[in-house]
Formats: C-alpha cells, structure tokens, sequence
C-alpha cells in the first residue's frame, strides 16, 4: 500500500476532528503487518499535528484556558505542569516550540556569558 | 584572560536587559541512525547546509529533505543517539572560524584543533558552501607559482590562480610534488614575491602519515604559513566529504584580505568515496561506478573557488593543487576525466618512469598547463623553450633509437643531450629549487655545457654547481633571481661561471 493511501486512511480515522476507535480498529485489521507499522505511524504524526502541549509551572486558571481554546480552535490542547520553567510558558506545536520562560531566558545569557569567555 | 570583573560586568548589563525574549525552536525526533546518516521526523523548518544540533550535543547538517522525513550526516560516529532522542535545528549553515591564528595549525574540517593547542575562538565565521567569484571580479592568471621543482616551473608552468591537477597511481609522488611546493614558497621572500599562505587539505588518508607531513613542514620551517586541514581515514565519511569546502572556505579569508592562496585538496578520489559512501545511504540514485548523479558538481564547484581576483577586489588569489590517484594508470575512468575536464592542465606521474629512477616520475610529454606561459618569469620562458624542444626530440629519437645499432653523429649528440636534460630534471624530495638555480641548470644543459660530463655524474655536477653559485656568484643569482629576461650581460655571466666551475669540478 503507497504512503498516499495511508494517509487517506489516516484521514477517515478521524470523526469530526477526534480519532475514532472503532474505525481505527476496523482499518488495522484488514492491513498487513508493513502497512499496519505505516498506519500507525501517521496516526502518531496526525496526532502531533493536532495537539498543541502547553507547559506552565503552575495549574492554569479558567480564564487561561479560554485565551489558549480560542487562540488554537480546533486543536486537542494538553496542560501539563513543569516546575523547571520558574515562571512562563512554553507551547510544543507539532515540531515547533516556543518558550517564554525565566529558564529559558537564564540559559540564553549563560550561553552568551560562556560565548563572551 | 578575560577578567572575572569583566564577567560581572557583562552579566549585570545582561541581567538588567534581560525581558521575556521567545524563544522558538524547530524540534525532530530520530527514526533511523544508520551509518553516519541519521533520518529524523519533524525539523518542518529545517534547511538544506543547515547545521542540526542532538540531544547529546552531537552535531550534523541537513543533506536530504523528503516529505515526511529529513536526513542528518553526522560529524561525529553518533553510537550514543538512539530512537526517540530529540534534534533541533540551528538556523545556521555550516561555517567554519578563519581568523591569522590558523598558521601553524592542524584543524579538522569543524575548526577544532588536532594539534592539542588552543582552540581557535576568534575570527570571521566562513560558510562552507559558498558561490565562487563572478567573471567581473577574475582577471586572468599572471603570476608564476614556483613550486622549485625544475620539470613543472620549464615545462608545466603553475599561475596564482590555476588549478593543476596531479594525477598517477599510489606511490609515484604526488604529494611530495605538492610538499615539495608547500616547502619552496619560503623562499618568495628572498625572491621579493609576494609571500603565498598553504593550505593542506588531507581526505581520507591515515594519521600516521598527517603526522609524518606535519613533522617535515615543522622541520623546513614551512609551518608558520601553512594550515592542515585534516579528515583522516577513521573519520566520519562527513568529515571528509566536508573537509575541501572548510579549507577552500579558510583560503577565502586570505585572499579577501589581498593574499595569495596555495590549497592543496589529498585527495580527490577519496573525497568521492565519501560522497558517494553518503548518497548510497541518504538513498540517492546510483549512478556509474555507484557515484551519485551530482559527482561532477561535487568537484566543479570545488575548484571553481580557486579564482585570480583583479584589482578592484584585492588582487589576491587561490592556486588548487587537487591530487587524484589512478588505478593501473586508467586516467579515462570516471573520477579521472571529470576532473581533468575542470582544472587548467594537469601533470600526469607515471609507475614505468618512477622505476627507473625518473623522479620526479613527471611524463612532460603528456602534462600540460593550460595557462603556459603566462605564468613564467620571462627568464624562465627564454631557457625553457629551446630545452622542451630538445626533449621532445630526444623521445622520438630514443623510441627509434633502441632498433638501430648504427647512428650518425648529429642523432647520437641529440641522445645524449636529451639523457643529460633528463638526468638534469631528477630531483630529491623535499629539495626544491629557487628559480636562480633552476635557470643556471636548464641554461647549462641546453646550451651544451654538460655534453662532456657523463650521465652518472651529472647530478653531483648539478649540486656542486649550485653550491660554486651561492658561494662565488651572488650577482649573478640575484639578476637571475629577478626573472627578467636574459640578456647579453647575464648570458655572459653564465658562461663564464660555468665555465670556472667545470674546472674546478673533479669527475
């Protein structure tokens, strides 16, 4: 099976933009063990693309999550808790990710004091 | 040393600065690592030459980019990256720090020293893959290169901005003719030349032998203007395909500074092996021999960096010497002809010559130079003419010769002169010449004057002759030394210094 038809696949897994289980399990059993991995492999790749992580040090209030709901319609938006920030954010979408933290902003000028000596 | 109130200093001007900056970064995940070649998923915003930094501090540079996937070559073997680990791009192509400190140093194609010394931290950052200079900014080559070897400077004359080709199989000398070169442009002070930085680029080649040129150079006192450039044989293929981009990218530093540059690229052929070691796994096409269709592009724009600039933008320049090793002398394989159909001429080393003691084992009949002599002194040109035409005599005679037992006397003084132009061209390693001595030779031999000294003997007369010229004839090694053509005056003051000499001189 080519990778194009793969990916259809992929896409017909997915019911109003949320994967479902039934379809899923329908699909891989009619799929030899090759195309299975490859089948697989896009589900975790459409997976990524349509969740965003969003790291914060600290449980995020209501109104927080209403800001990032809007600001990224129609994606599966995870929280997660990562003290090592100080303070900030960080936003994994996909393979980008975008830092607005007190930690990331001490390595930047311990990197440029170490670049200085 | 950077002083510790110096780094309080900055810190606290950083500190005060510091606001909520983004920072925003293009991430992957490893799916394959397979021989140097790493296939990661994500990195959408990565480029091609872009540098990619892992989780293990390892690096590498983007080479393929497909649909789902991108391909990392490692600088580094890479045992300890895994499934699953992180790589994040940089934004940066792959460049190296070129700065005076490099003279005298032993570097890998990553700027890191090999040398133990001090790692090289300041200077201008050089892209690896650059565009060579345009035709607007090149002027044609007009300034010898003496490499002091008598066979090259008459007949294969080398210009600053030339790319000459060495080729020939393993062991005929190939690298001791660009050794040999590297050696004499200490002498372009004595000479009133403009002084020429070397760059030695060595591909693929074992380390005991990096050592054994960096130990000779030391010894001749050529390492304070030469840079070693080295990816040797345990490296990652990478490297060495890395390694002539970072020592053409150092000879730029130079030459846009007004130098001229001499490179050295040891060798070509195993600097192929690599790239093409690099595309079978990166999965590109193989084409013939298994190379990769681009094999030509590969070398051309190599060498197309080596380039005569005119005045406007410095005046400098960069000589290639790449160096390619035959296999049974086949110079129509494939690795061959392509780059013989790149370079300004080439100079063809031959096993049946090195055997019977012709060395350097130069076949003149077939190397040329492509720019001649434009890049000859004009006291060279005036001795080198008539002599090339007595040896070319000399090959088809000696041919004919060998059937013959009965010859007239004009054919038998044409043998022997060409026996004596070619026992004069014989020369021992890591001795090259300064053009003064070159001239003396060239001009004795043609000229008649080592006609009754017997073959066997002609290279103790040749020496002696040059010591005789350094301790008696110093006006007339610095007319010589010159260049300009030969006039009344010094043709008389060679023949009469040959002439005192061949009498002192016991057989």
């Amino acid at each position: 099976m080519s990778l194009k038809e793969i990916k259809k696949l992929v896409d017909k897994s997915y019911v109003n933009g949320v994967l479902d289980e039934k379809t899923v399990f329908k699909i891989a059993s009619f799929l030899k063990r090759k195309d299975l991995k490859d089948y697989i492999k896009q589900l975790q790749k459409k997976e990524k693309e349509i969740t965003v992580e969003i790291y914060l040090s600290k449980s995020p209030s209501q109104k927080l999550k209403e800001i990032f709901s809007n600001l990224y319609k129609n994606k599966k938006i995870v929280y997660k808790i990562d003290k090592k920030l100080i303070a900030g954010i960080k936003i994994i979408k996909n393979d980008i990710i975008q830092n607005v933290s007190i930690a990331s902003n001490l390595n930047q000028i311990a990197l440029n004091i170490i670049n200085i000596t | 040393m950077i002083k510790s109130d110096n780094i309080l200093e900055q810190l606290e001007k950083k500190l005060t600065s510091v606001g909520f900056d983004t920072t925003t970064q293009n991430i992957g995940r490893i799916e394959k690592n397979t021989d140097g070649v790493v296939t990661t998923s994500g990195l959408s915003k990565a480029f091609i030459g872009e540098q990619i930094v892992f989780e293990d501090s390892s690096r590498g540079v983007v080479l393929n980019l497909d649909e789902d996937t991108v391909s990392v070559i490692l600088f580094s073997k890479g045992e300890d990256l895994k499934e699953g680990d992180t790589a994040k791009t940089t934004g940066k192509l792959l460049g190296i720090t070129a700065s005076e400190e490099l003279l005298g140093r032993v570097i890998n194609p990553l700027g890191e020293p090999l040398d133990g010394k001090a790692k090289i931290t300041k200077g201008k950052e050089m892209l690896l893959e650059r565009i060579a200079a345009g035709v607007v900014e090149r002027e044609p080559v007009n300034t010898p290169l003496k490499t002091g070897i008598k066979a090259i400077d008459s007949m294969i004359p080398i210009g600053r901005g030339q790319r000459e080709l060495i080729i020939g199989d393993r062991g005929l000398g190939k690298t001791a003719i660009a050794v040999d070169t590297i050696i004499n442009q200490k002498f372009n002070k004595n000479q009133n030349q403009k002084p020429v930085i070397c760059i030695y680029v060595a591909i693929g080649q074992k380390q005991s032998s990096v050592a054994q040129l960096v130990s000779k150079l030391e010894q001749e006192e050529a390492m304070d203007y030469t840079i070693i450039v080295a990816a040797t044989a345990p490296d990652p293929a990478a490297l060495q395909y890395l390694a002539p981009y970072a020592g053409v990218a150092i000879a730029e530093y130079f030459m846009e500074k007004g130098n001229d540059v001499l490179i050295v690229y040891d060798d070509l052929t195993k600097h192929a092996w690599a790239y093409r070691q690099i595309s079978l796994v990166l999965r590109r096409p193989a084409g013939r021999e298994a190379y990769p269709g681009d094999i030509f592009y590969l070398h051309s724009r190599l060498l197309e960096r080596a380039v005569k600039l005119n005045k406007k933008y410095g005046g400098g320049s960069i000589t290639a010497l790449p160096i390619i090793e035959t296999q049974a002398g086949d110079i129509s394989a494939y690795i061959p002809t392509n780059v013989i159909s790149i370079t300004d001429g080439q100079i063809f080393l031959q096993g049946d010559l090195f055997n019977i003691g012709i060395r350097p084992a130069i076949n003149a009949g077939i190397s040329v130079s492509r720019v001649g002599g434009a890049a000859q002194t004009a006291a060279m040109k005036s001795v080198s003419g008539k002599m090339r035409l007595d040896l070319a005599q000399y090959r088809e005679l000696a041919a004919f010769a060998q059937f013959g037992s009965e010859l007239d006397p004009a054919t038998v003084q044409q043998l022997e002169k060409g026996k004596r132009i070619t026992e004069i061209f014989k020369q021992p390693q890591y001795q090259p010449l300064q053009e003064a001595f070159e001239i003396a030779s060239i001009w004795a031999v043609t000229n008649g004057y080592l006609d009754d000294i017997p073959v066997a003997d002609v290279e103790k007369f040749e020496k002696e002759y040059h010591e005789y010229l350094t301790t008696h004839e110093k006006k007339l090694t610095e007319v010589l030394s010159k260049g300009e053509k030969l006039n009344n005056d010094t043709i008389n003051m060679l023949k009469k210094s040959i002439e005192n000499f061949k009498k002192v001189f016991s057989k």
